[in-house]
């Protein structure tokens, strides 16, 4: 990724120990509209919502919940676009696993690789860091409602609720 | 002679009450020449599940190792056990990954799902699979073995019975075969594990 005279890191560390790049991708986040989700005893819910500058603004195609799996979907909060890369991204990784196995990305799994896409994005030649948090929810075939952050830096922890945002 | 006929093999898998049994001769052969009266082809993935691999010996064993490899980083990752199925379609998508330069390798799977049913799975070698309820071949003598299960299976065999079946069909097949035989081995999948148990054959 990346131009090839960027072959260095762009995400380097203060030298209080820091990666300024993501702790400013988080700014970018916390001043993104609020997201949240809830995880209940038979499914998970996460919303958020759609405030747009204007009236004359058509809302109808603008989708923030998205579907990935049969058993997932996200939500975010911060940079859009950097959304709906990973959404792609997250889509295709599933779709590549259920041609391998035949069955169904776990929520786990969808999680992990994600969060693993984000952390190439803080060590890799020319690039930045996503500025969103996403909010993972689904339920495998285990029945077990799960939900996840996943944030810049990639790291990613379990909820049983929580929200994001501003 | 075809690449797939070089070495020699005979794999035989058959559905039970809720139990699976598969079995392989014992025979390593470099064409006409016997090298090897031991040689393994039947692999164990887990406690549920076996797959048992007909074809050129270094591509067996090769399969052998990146199953194990593919197994265990699953294993690792997901925390959980693969099922036969998942089993199944990753095998069919590693062969058709060297659709133009396969590995020459015919796979019979033979397991336990997650509900305790048997499952049988079998495919060509560059992935095509198929499923069966009954029992399901490969190897060079593929030929006899599908008319003595065609003759001798029948349904919801107890595993003793399932075992005597097997092991005569088997045994019955390599005998007309000049590249299969030298002895086998069955393995007998139950819910309590795996049971494996020597065949005594003609040695030639």
């Amino acid at each position: 990724m990346g131009d090839s005279a960027y072959s260095f890191s762009l995400t380097t560390f203060s030298r209080t120990g820091k990666l300024l790049q993501i702790e400013y991708a988080l700014n970018a986040v916390a001043n993104g509209r609020t997201a949240l989700g809830i995880a209940a005893k038979d499914g998970v819910v996460i919303a958020t919502d759609k405030k747009f500058g204007s009236a004359l603004v058509e809302g109808e195609g603008v989708k923030k919940v998205e579907q990935v799996t049969d058993g997932s979907g996200f939500v975010y909060a911060g940079v859009g676009p950097d959304y709906r890369v990973l959404v792609r991204k997250a889509r295709k990784s599933a779709q590549a696993y259920f041609r391998e196995y035949r069955e169904v990305k776990p929520v786990g799994q969808l999680v992990k690789s994600t969060a693993s896409v984000m952390q190439e994005y803080t060590q890799s030649g020319g690039v930045r860091p996503f500025g969103v948090s996403l909010l993972v929810a689904g339920m495998d075939g285990d029945g077990v409602p799960r939900l996840f952050q996943v944030d810049p830096s990639g790291a990613y922890f379990g909820w049983k609720a929580t929200a994001i945002g501003k | 002679m075809s690449i797939l006929e070089y070495n020699g093999a005979a794999i035989i898998a058959m559905a039970g009450k809720d139990c699976v049994a598969i079995a392989s001769d014992n025979r390593l052969g470099i064409s006409y020449q016997t090298v090897a009266m031991d040689f393994k082809k039947v692999f164990k993935m887990n406690d549920r599940l076996m797959v048992g691999l007909a074809g050129l010996a270094t591509d067996v064993q090769t399969l052998d190792q990146l199953l194990r490899f593919r197994m265990n980083l699953y294993e690792l990752r997901e925390e959980r056990e693969m099922t036969p199925e998942v089993f199944t379609n990753l095998m069919s998508n590693m062969l058709y990954e060297k659709r133009f330069g396969p590995y020459f390798c015919e796979p019979v799977i033979a397991g336990l799902d997650p509900k305790g049913k048997p499952f049988l799975g079998t495919m060509d070698l560059i992935g095509a699979q198929a499923m069966a309820k009954d029992f399901c071949v490969a190897g060079t003598c593929d030929g006899n073995m599908y008319g003595m299960c065609e003759t001798l299976w029948k349904p919801d065999m107890e595993k003793e019975e399932l075992f005597e079946t097997l092991a005569q069909a088997l045994l019955a097949s390599v005998d007309r075969d000049a590249l299969s035989g030298w002895g086998g081995v069955v393995h007998i999948i139950t819910k309590e594990g795996i049971t494996s148990r020597e065949l005594k054959g003609r040695q030639d």
